[in-house]
């Protein structure tokens, strides 16, 4: 199992500066975010399409950046490796439902629990992004940063890239 | 009193434990061969009993169906396998070897019915390996705009059917009608095991076939 955590780009801006509206509690960013100067580039691995659907079945309401009606790209790997979408959690949700990571990542992983059945336990591989931002308050300033925990490792590691998301959530709030 | 189902699923049961045995390369050919139709034979009745709980909308007796029709179909593949090799013909053996898998995965995933296959699962893994040598998979990635419903045929992001489930009898899965190959990499877990490299140079340049060692040019691939 591997997790990394990189700084990410301000997601909030460049929505805007493409023309997107971030509503919602998770939005499904495009793979290619960083180097898109359009909507219609972007690039989404085609479980994005499944995920809406499941987390829509969990009553959380999911949205994908893309193109309204034009020209979409998903992007399909014939590997047993599951290819998660970028998900994005805005802070504003998380502070206003703490449960929202778990509850998400509990979707994922009794899916994947069900999609990995009679896979050896060695091939059971899943690779997915966890955007968050993270707003830091002092007496005079305000800044917001971003950040992307990147994960690769098995189903059951899942619970560990909740609890290291949350872990940054929280020392955030108490900071 | 136990419910007609039952009693089918009950048998089907039957045949398959009663089928297992010749799963070994080492049984009788005839008896095999004639362990094939038997299952072959019971298939056809779930077929039309899957048809039945469809029409009556019993979605989870479809679903057990549909789940007992692979575990017998991953069997049936399985002692296939073993006359493709008896017959030197490792290549639809290693494609039967590789559909007996992923029936079994399947069967797995249509219904607790066959929650415990796991055996059967580990035992089709463990005999890749045992009776083949190591394969280099090829993978495909590829880029599509517009995916379709295989249960309603609707547009997949317009319904509420997810890929990998069972309803009512059939698998979900995403139909893919225009896309572009993006590139064919080398990996080591594909999702399809039946695409291998199917030739290599020995030291002198000449091309063998990688499961036979015969030169490629006098492989027919076993398509006959």
């Amino acid at each position: 199992m591997n997790i990394t955590v990189e700084e990410y780009l301000d997601v909030e801006a460049k929505s805007q500066s493409l023309g997107f509206e971030l509503r919602g509690p998770i939005c499904m960013l495009p793979n290619n975010l960083d180097e898109l100067s359009s909507l219609e580039e972007s690039i989404h691995f085609s479980s994005a399409l499944t995920l809406v659907k499941l987390l829509e079945e969990a009553s959380i309401p999911a949205s994908i950046m893309e193109a309204e009606g034009g020209d979409r790209k998903y992007l399909v790997q014939k590997n047993v490796t599951w290819y998660g979408p970028v998900l994005l959690f805005a802070a504003a949700e998380i502070a206003q439902n703490p449960q929202l990571v778990s509850i998400s990542l509990g979707v994922i992983a009794n899916y994947l629990t069900d999609y990995f059945k009679g896979i050896p336990i060695g091939e059971q591989q899943v690779e997915l992004s966890v955007v968050t931002e993270r707003l830091r308050k002092t007496k005079t300033t305000e800044t917001q940063s971003t950040r992307k925990f990147n994960y690769k490792g098995n189903v059951e590691g899942l619970r560990i890239l909740e609890e290291r998301i949350l872990k940054e959530c929280n020392d955030d709030s108490s900071n | 009193m136990t419910h007609p189902i039952e009693r089918f699923v009950t048998a089907s049961n039957e045949l398959l434990q009663r089928s297992m045995p010749f799963t070994m390369l080492c049984r009788d050919s005839s008896l095999q061969k004639d362990s094939i139709e038997e299952i072959k034979q019971w298939l056809k009745k779930i077929e039309t009993k899957k048809r039945e709980a469809k029409v009556r909308g019993d979605d989870d007796v479809a679903n057990m169906l549909l789940s007992v029709g692979c575990a017998l179909g991953a069997v049936l593949a399985c002692i296939q396998m073993c006359l493709q090799l008896k017959n030197d013909q490792p290549h639809d053996a290693w494609r039967s070897l590789v559909y007996s898998q992923h029936a079994v995965t399947s069967a797995m995933r249509a219904h607790r019915a066959c929650d415990n296959m796991a055996g059967l699962s580990e035992f089709l893994h463990e005999i890749e390996h045992q009776l083949f040598p190591p394969q280099v998979f090829a993978s495909v990635g590829a880029k599509f705009s517009r995916a379709f419903c295989s249960i309603c045929d609707s547009d997949y992001r317009d319904c509420n059917h997810i890929t990998g489930r069972p309803y009512a009898g059939d698998f979900c899965s995403m139909v893919i009608r225009n896309s572009v190959v993006e590139e064919v990499s080398i990996v080591e877990t594909p999702e399809d095991k039946a695409c291998i490299v199917v030739s290599t140079a020995d030291k002198n340049g000449r091309m063998l076939d990688r499961l036979s060692l015969l030169p490629s040019e006098d492989s027919n691939k076993d398509d006959d």
